[in-house]
């Protein structure tokens, strides 16, 4: 859904009745005839684009003047980026998709180039901005496990313990995807983290041949968070943002960081926005530490700019994936790579899961 | 009435062709149907130039074969288990008397009320590890290692069974509350045992429910895609599930129209050769003969050879036999219109339902409003994520609800569509299955096919096709967009629907009306409308209820705008499930409660109108 910052009364238009619809232009409750000026925002939606009106949005238009409307449409953004592409009209300015996602939309043609000219990154966590798209919020492919079952010492840290039943038994549960699956596989079988790209499909699949059949798969991201509050599996590999939302609400389980996946996620400008000059100046908003900051005290994604985490309570600071403790231990994903090959991947997983 | 008058009498009376009824709904979904949907199908054949390379890839890759196999089995495993557990409750639901009907109709139709993600979540607190189902085996020490209902195969068809039901029974319900209750006791009384008079009479004469009804269930069994997804695990995945991943993801447009053709092709094939299975069982009904034979239009620049041409068969009887099938689906919800018209059928049946179907049909109602009781019981839970059992007791969902500006607007607007929707729908699908059930015309069952096909279409691509259109026609974001998507798939609801009721009008009683000088849209109003009122009924409700649950086109075509309530449930579970949907899916079952309450009141009253005409 679109909001209008200020204008709330827009969306009360678009609940009118038949009756009162008489000429065409009362017909259309949406914003698509955006005026000039107006900055209309792609979003994940929830929980998510909460956070972001407070961090960004509405400290965003209260700075600039440039009105703000915002979406969500997490569900077929990428397909819809591409009809307005092919079409030539152009709904949106600015579009959140992760770092494969936007590598591989901006290849295709899909994206304007971001202009960095006025934004500085340097010391920014690495790869968190490339030509089509501006990442902000980092998240990581990792594991969790549930403190109750696993206790003292005796609690799994690395990839490789997931695949240990004897020494820890309990549930286990990886995401019905192949983005971050294959690669914890890998990680989990000795594979060094420098070496994981290109993926070894084979040796990927055969680790997981190995539990494949003991495994509860997570599809819809909501189920991860679910699956922790509910307790319903002791060990699970999938997003930290995720887990740590089940965390805060009460879930007993805890995050092991080594060896965790990072990627990033973020903004893109869509071909032929008309609000391209707006949009950069959304953009250079949201590189603020202050603003990254205050979104990630909301949403359990670390910022891109590291200034942000002195701007955070120390404790939850730690509680991002890209956190300079946690940093060290961790593997940043190629997000060129999967863009690229994003296809390739699912055609496999698909291949190797009838097998 | 002298003979000066009888010419012009004789006038009134010819029937006038009515073909040109079916013309509305036709144009509407050639327009907004078949003609956006062709811009995208066609991309499975030109990408730019001439090429068959995604038919290949696809027909050449283990993958998506294996795929097509396993969505037909689920979707034919769940039209069985449909059938079992549905014609018992529909075989009570004839047999009862009064409002009862009315009440069972309402808990039949619980689920539509509940949206599927939470519906879905509510189906998996039973049936998990460590769920209700599990936890009463092992106390009883039925069993000792909990069984796996979720989470693969038998979850999928858990849900799918749970939320195709519903069409199962109202339309077995259409037909056997038709059969004449004194034909059991006469072969009774003839020496045959209850069980072979069952078996020779009565369900012969069942079939044609049978045989829509697992029509019905089967091809939504198809396209399903949030449930395989949420109940299944990665284990299952079905068609739908792959073409939405090739268009939403992979963006490979041309690859998976390419599966879409497949899909329908094989859709199509399955029906055909299902209803030649089901009609030789059917033990001499003359479903057959009542279909029309019609010379299909041959032409190039037909549209309909599009549709063919989309569909990848020859013309084919199959495909005719299985658009008029879908169309001869049984006489649906005729809650409660426990008075037949006429006298046909004489006394009441006095024979009730034994204990076994009681039983049965109990466990069968049971199932489809357990998970229902368990969203209500959540939704009074203060706590800040959705659990069961509920610890701490409070109404903060409902605040959020009634607080949050966001989800009341997103009902008043959904509500707005969904009347609108089931105005139009009604409107254009009634005179569509007039069209279709008092004329002979030719083409006639190209335009059979067409107003069932949005049914068949996986919604994902209709919606694709729906966006690209209307970005051009810049009506995207718009209440129009959303009443022309939402009607696309209401529309053959409505005909399979009314057409169903048609067939059980006697049209004399509306050349009677005339003959006593009423004019045609008199005779209509008071005579032909009131006696088709419980299939138009049953069609303006299906229609109401599929546009205020779909969220797909929703997705899509309200471009970045339009919060239906469907689509803002969608967005507040993109992160993890906010409780306030259980509060919203409780305000909305208590809404159909007091309907359901209201109808069965008013039926009471309605149903001694006959009797004092008789």
């Amino acid at each position: 859904m679109i909001k209008n910052i200020g204008r709330r009364t827009v969306l009360k238009a678009g609940a009118f009745g038949l009756a009162a619809a008489s000429t065409s232009s009362m017909w259309r409750v949406g914003t698509a005839n955006a005026a000039q000026g107006t900055l209309r925002i792609m979003d994940a939606g929830g929980v998510w684009e909460d956070a972001a009106k407070k961090a960004f949005y509405e400290p965003f238009q209260a700075a600039s003047g440039i009105n703000v409307q915002y979406a969500s449409g997490l569900v077929g953004s990428i397909a819809q980026l591409k009809a307005m592409v092919d079409t030539g009209v152009i709904e949106w300015d600015i579009i959140d998709l992760s770092m494969p996602n936007l590598i591989a939309a901006g290849e295709a043609g899909l994206l304007e180039p971001i202009d960095y000219s006025e934004i500085d990154t340097a010391g920014w966590t690495p790869g968190s901005t490339t030509k089509y798209g501006f990442g902000f919020t980092w998240n990581a492919h990792l594991m969790s496990y549930n403190t109750e079952k696993y206790t003292g010492d005796n609690v799994p840290k690395t990839p490789a313990d997931f695949w240990d039943f004897d020494k820890f038994p309990g549930k286990r549960s990886l995401g019905d995807r192949p983005f971050g699956t294959l690669q914890f596989a890998l990680l989990a079988d000795g594979v060094e983290p420098e070496k994981l790209i290109p993926l070894d499909f084979e040796r990927a699949f055969k680790k997981l041949d190995a539990i494949k059949d003991r495994i509860q798969w997570w599809t819809a991201f909501a189920q991860q968070t679910q699956f922790l509050i509910d307790r319903e599996v002791d060990m699970i590999a999938g997003y930290s943002g995720r887990f740590q939302s089940a965390i805060d609400k009460g879930a007993p389980y805890a995050i092991a960081w080594d060896k965790g996946l990072l990627g990033v996620e973020g903004w893109g400008i869509p071909k032929g926005s008309p609000n391209r000059k707006a949009a950069q100046e959304f953009l250079k908003f949201c590189a603020r530490a202050k603003a990254q900051a205050a979104f990630s005290s909301m949403m359990g994604f670390g910022p891109s700019n590291p200034k942000a985490f002195d701007d955070m309570d120390p404790a939850r600071a730690r509680q991002m994936p890209n956190h300079p403790d946690h940093l060290k231990g961790m593997v940043i994903r190629d997000s060129a790579w999967i863009g690229q090959n994003a296809s390739l991947m699912t055609d496999k997983w698909q291949e190797w899961k009838l097998t | 009435m002298t003979a000066r008058n009888l010419p012009f009498l004789m006038g009134r009376l010819a029937q006038p062709s009515w073909a040109w009824a079916v013309v509305p709904a036709s144009a509407f979904l050639l327009i907004f149907f078949v003609v956006p949907l062709g811009f995208v199908l066609k991309q499975s054949l030109f990408s730019p130039e001439f090429t068959l390379r995604n038919y290949i890839v696809a027909l050449e890759s283990p993958v998506y074969l294996r795929i097509l196999y396993i969505t037909i089995l689920i979707a034919l495993q769940t039209s069985l288990i449909c059938l079992l557990l549905g014609y018992p409750v529909a075989y009570l639901l004839s047999h009862v008397k009064g409002s009862i009907s009315i009440y069972i109709v309402g808990l039949v139709l619980v689920p539509f009320w509940v949206s599927v993600l939470i519906r879905s979540y509510s189906l998996v607190i039973i049936l998990r590890d460590n769920g209700i189902v599990n936890n009463i085996l092992i106390n009883y020490r039925i069993i000792h290692e909990p069984l796996h209902l979720v989470y693969n195969r038998i979850g999928v068809i858990i849900g799918m069974v749970y939320a195709l039901l519903p069409y199962m029974i109202i339309t077995i319900f259409g037909i056997i509350s038709r059969i004449d209750g004194r034909l059991v006791p006469a072969a009774r009384s003839l020496g045959a045992s209850g069980f072979y008079a069952f078996r020779k009479v009565y369900l012969p004469l069942s079939m044609p429910g049978i045989s829509a009804g697992l029509m019905l269930v089967f091809v939504q069994a198809i396209g399903y895609y949030v449930t395989p997804a949420l109940l299944g695990g990665a284990r299952t995945p079905t068609m739908a599930m792959v073409i939405g991943s090739q268009v939403l993801e992979s963006l490979n447009w041309g690859l998976a129209s390419a599966l879409t053709v497949i899909l329908l092709a094989t859709v199509v094939v399955v029906i055909a050769l299902g209803l030649k299975w089901v009609d030789a069982e059917a033990l001499g009904l003359p479903a057959k003969s009542r279909r029309p034979v019609v010379d299909v239009v041959q032409g190039p620049n037909d549209e309909a050879d599009n549709l063919r041409a989309g569909v990848a068969l020859p013309r084919s009887n199959a495909m005719e036999s299985a658009a008029a099938s879908l169309l001869d689906s049984g006489d649906i919800l005729r809650a409660g219109h426990r008075n037949r018209p006429g006298k046909v059928y004489g006394k009441p049946r006095k024979k009730m339902a034994n204990a076994g179907v009681w039983g049965v049909s109990s466990v069968v109602l049971a199932f489809l409003l357990l998970p229902v009781v368990i969203i209500v019981l959540m939704s009074f839970d203060n706590s800040s994520f959705l659990r069961f059992p509920p610890r701490d007791f409070g109404l903060r969902w409902y605040r959020e609800f009634f607080y949050g500006q966001s989800w009341i607007s997103a009902t008043l607007l959904s509500v707005k569509v969904a009347i609108t929707v089931t105005v139009v729908s009604l409107v254009l699908g009634t005179l569509a299955a007039i069209g279709l059930n008092r004329s002979q015309f030719r083409g006639k069952a190209l335009v059979s096919i067409l107003v069932v096909s949005p049914m068949i279409v996986p919604v994902i691509v209709t919606a694709l096709s729906l966006y690209l259109s209307f970005l051009k026609l810049k009506l995207v974001g718009t209440f129009v967009a959303l009443v022309l998507g939402h009607t696309i798939l209401a529309l053959p609801l409505v005909v399979l629907l009314v057409s169903a009721g048609l067939r059980r009008f006697d049209n004399r009683l509306e050349q009677a009306a005339i003959t006593l000088g009423a004019s045609r849209l008199y005779a209509w109003r008071r005579v032909l409308l009131p006696g088709i009122a419980p299939s138009l009924t049953a069609a303006g409700l299906f229609a109401f209820l599929t546009s205020f649950d779909e969220v797909v086109i929703a997705i899509f075509v309200s471009g970045a705008f339009t919060p239906t309530l469907p689509k803002q449930i969608w967005d507040r579970v993109t992160l993890d499930l906010d409780p306030t949907i259980s509060a919203v899916a409780t305000i909305l079952v208590a809404v159909a409660g007091i309907i359901v309450v209201t109808a069965a009141h008013y039926q009471n009253r309605v149903a001694k109108l006959p009797a004092q005409t008789e």
